[in-house]
């Protein structure tokens, strides 16, 4: 082949590769899941969240009541003994996790943070 | 030329699509770990079934493991790896010169530290549990372990640690360069990550009680990175604040100054150890200590405001939170 058809050959692949890229970011606000023993269990796109409103999570043994906001996440309420995750707070970002440990469940966001890849001192029950 | 460099270009990104990020995450040893590396193979079943080994031997809860049987009887009869963790512990145990004691369980126990049933003991108690407080009194006779009556050990102090040093050992061998691995808040990177940059690790704020923010970011490369903090596992009593960490020398949580330690080196298990070492010894004798022994780096966070560091975290390290002052151990004696 001649060099102007390489030319062309890789400038169709990085702009077909743009595309794709752009299309799978694009307009993908931040999502938060949530995660029972290791099952995905709900995708909420954060940022398109206009009213607030609250849910149950029915978990062994117990639930994590979850209340969800514009841009934000947390567990409101749980009967979990030591309730680590409510004390936990919002969640809007970031790479640490809510993680109620009882009831194994995990609020996360995914692909969350561009700020730290994890953090050291998540304590012993998080 | 041209279609060298194409050809290599093309190739470059074949390679990217082989190894993607895969993640195992699962719940072991009492905390939620998530373990993310660049490879072809899905590895997640190995990596738990590796931790899951390890905690049947360790757990302090599980009434088939080897410590258990140790804290029931007196006696027990551990593996070659679970004795070799033992002898480990002991090690660090003198090596720190008590500051970190992996027979003050009782008395962790007592506190309610281990249950969540928080309360002051009695003076007397904790004096009696005192008495049966010594590392020294362990015995590991070719994998046979006693411990004197009454004494019981708690290897949590190493646990995750160690188990950050095993599965980074087992992803290198499985051809991983790239991975990063978070044991309830143990970090332990490999590599650096797959666009060549370091890894950033935050430093958990101690003082923040709701959410997560960092104190200050640690870029990391093929290292550990663990945090003893007093905020996770604590109660209020008549507006006294206590905390899990107790000073082995007075059954007391430790109140030395330290709010928080960070330990950065190669080993999991010996970071997981000094971090709860240090925070128990307090800044000064901390600097003391990393003067003599030089094969790890700290960042110490003070309750007057301050975040101490070893020298030669300086240029890798970026404090967030303008509230604290940075300072720079002197590097000589």
């Amino acid at each position: 082949m001649k060099t102007k058809t390489w030319i062309i050959v890789t400038a169709v692949i990085f702009v077909v590769s743009g595309v794709l890229t752009a299309a799978m970011f694009w307009g993908r606000g931040r999502t938060a899941e949530v995660v029972l023993d290791g099952r995905v269990i709900e995708r909420i796109d954060l940022d398109a969240v206009k009213e607030g409103y609250s849910f149950d999570v029915k978990c062994d043994g117990g639930y994590n009541r979850i209340r969800v906001e514009h841009g934000r996440i947390c567990i409101s309420d749980s009967d979990c003994p030591d309730c680590v995750c409510v004390r936990y707070g919002w969640l809007s970002g970031g790479s640490v996790p809510i993680v109620c440990m009882p009831h194994k469940l995990v609020i996360r966001i995914a692909d969350g943070d561009d700020e730290t890849d994890a953090v050291s001192g998540r304590g012993q029950h998080g | 030329m041209f279609k060298k460099t194409v050809t290599l270009l093309f190739c470059l990104i074949m390679c990217g699509c082989a190894a993607r990020e895969q993640t195992a995450e699962f719940f072991a040893m009492d905390t939620y770990m998530q373990i993310r590396y660049h490879s072809d193979k899905d590895l997640s079943d190995k990596l738990e079934d590796r931790v899951r080994q390890i905690e049947r031997e360790i757990s302090v809860t599980d009434t088939g493991s080897a410590v258990y049987k140790l804290n029931e009887s007196g006696r027990a009869v551990f593996s070659h790896e679970g004795s070799a963790l033992v002898d480990d512990a002991i090690g660090l145990c003198a090596k720190t010169e008590g500051a970190m004691d992996i027979s003050v369980y009782p008395i962790v126990r007592e506190w309610g530290f281990t249950t969540g049933e928080y309360h002051i003991p009695d003076d007397d108690v904790i004096a009696r549990l005192l008495e049966r407080t010594d590392y020294r009194l362990i015995k590991n006779d070719g994998d046979i372990v006693t411990v004197p009556d009454g004494m019981m050990i708690d290897l949590g102090c190493i646990g995750k640690g160690y188990t950050g040093d095993v599965l980074a050992e087992m992803l290198r061998e499985e051809g991983v360069r790239s991975g990063i691995l978070d044991l309830g808040g143990n970090i332990q990177t490999i590599g650096k990550k797959p666009d060549g940059s370091m890894w950033r690790v935050g430093i958990r704020s101690p003082l923040v009680t709701s959410g997560y923010d960092s104190l200050g970011v640690l870029m990391s490369s093929d290292e550990a990175v663990i945090t003893s903090g007093g905020y996770e596992r604590f109660f209020e009593e008549n507006g006294k604040v206590y905390w899990h960490i107790i000073d082995p020398s007075t059954g007391y949580p430790a109140k030395s100054g330290i709010i928080s330690a960070t330990v950065i080196g190669g080993s999991g298990e010996v970071c997981d150890a000094l971090s709860t070492a240090l925070f128990v010894m307090g800044e000064e004798r901390a600097a003391d200590f990393w003067r003599d022994d030089r094969s790890f780096d700290m960042i110490l966070v003070t309750d007057d405001g301050r975040v101490v560091i070893t020298p030669s975290v300086k240029d890798r390290f970026t404090l967030n939170d303008g509230e604290y002052l940075l300072q720079v151990i002197d590097d000589e004696n």
